[in-house]
């Protein structure tokens, strides 16, 4: 299990430039509550489009928290890049994934986001396509019914067989894994969820333990389970079998206030 | 939660169809219940992105709708009719 740095001081600044390797997969820690003058700041990287994103929110709270996830993810791919953070494009695949539009592709550089509540996990390779998720720890409405939709007869009966207490971080355990691995191929939950089953306890080039041929080709993913902090699960998902280096930093309220 | 949903008192009325209005006012509900605002703050023409409903509560509320309209619901068509009206009309055509 990786387990994810809570710090009070951001990496970013540790380096001028950042650099992956092929066997590397980088995480980035992002806490998303920020205050105000912070926010402020991060809204002046994003682009018309995103900065429209935000006028639509209905909650304050949910506009800052995708003003602080969606700027960071700039400022971080941009030290990769080597260019300024408003200057990166971003396009959809087809389901959904972003990805770095295809002039930016010189440098193979692949990554994918996730958030829940006040955390964000940006995960970063090179070459290999990569999908993470991340979920808090809370309530599921309609456990029962949740766990019959989305997991296997071998999960459901992991996850209703623990202790009453723990059965929504099981779910949620298996969760996070399928998603993070639908998100490496770029379906997310366009594919259903149980047509993949996940078997928690295999090594991470081992845990998809069937896939029902929802993808035809390549579908072989390496995935670690992601420890960002108290009340949290998560994946993170590689594509191929090669065993990665996972290195783990912090980005805590930006540049100008490291 | 909301009184439009379905309790162990009116089930006779859970198994008749159901409106696009009547839809709609369930997951305009659900949607106010899920990010703590009032209901009159939600537009049903508003993409879903806009009220950050997560993938989970997403597939929670197909689930919760399949129920209440007694009906399977495709768990991504939720995705296909990206606001509340199109999905609340989408689903009131479903036979």
């Amino acid at each position: 299990m990786i387990r994810l740095r809570g710090q009070s001081k951001s990496d970013i600044q540790r380096r001028a430039s950042w650099l992956i390797e092929d066997d590397q997969l980088h995480l980035w820690r992002i806490g998303l509550d920020e205050p105000a003058d912070v926010v402020d700041g991060l809204y002046k990287l994003l682009n018309e489009e995103e900065q429209e994103r935000v006028a639509g929110f209905l909650v304050d709270q949910q506009a800052s928290r995708f003003t602080v996830c969606r700027a960071t993810v700039r400022q971080i791919l941009s030290s990769y890049l080597g260019c300024d953070p408003q200057k990166i494009e971003f396009e959809k695949g087809e389901f959904g994934k972003p990805h770095l539009r295809a002039k930016w592709r010189k440098q193979p550089l692949k990554f994918n986001i996730t958030h829940s509540a006040d955390l964000g996990v940006l995960a970063i390779t090179k070459n290999c396509e990569v999908g993470v998720d991340v979920e808090r720890i809370r309530t599921i409405r309609g456990l029962p019914r949740m766990v019959e939709r989305c997991l296997v007869r071998t999960e459901q009966d992991d996850v209703m067989n623990s202790d009453v207490n723990h059965r929504g971080r099981e779910f949620l355990r298996f969760w996070t894994h399928k998603e993070a691995y639908l998100k490496t191929y770029g379906v997310g939950i366009r594919q259903p969820m149980d047509k993949v089953t996940i078997d928690l306890a295999a090594p991470p080039s081992q845990r998809v333990v069937n896939h029902s041929d929802v993808f035809p080709d390549e579908t072989k993913a390496y995935i670690s389970e992601v420890w960002p902090g108290d009340d949290y699960v998560g994946a993170v998902s590689v594509a191929g079998t090669t065993e990665f280096a996972i290195e783990t930093f912090s980005w805590v309220g930006g540049r100008e206030h490291a | 939660m909301t009184d439009v949903q379905p309790s162990n008192s009116d089930s006779a009325e859970s198994s008749s169809p159901k409106s696009a209005e009547d839809i709609q006012q369930w997951i305009v509900n659900f949607v106010s219940e899920e990010i703590s605002v009032s209901p009159d703050s939600v537009d049903i023409s508003a993409p879903f992105e806009n009220f950050s409903i997560d993938s989970a509560a997403a597939i929670g509320m197909t689930g919760d709708l399949e129920q209440w309209l007694d009906k399977r619901i495709d768990p991504t068509a939720v995705y296909d009719y990206p606001t509340i009206e199109e999905f609340a009309e989408y689903l009131a055509a479903q036979k």
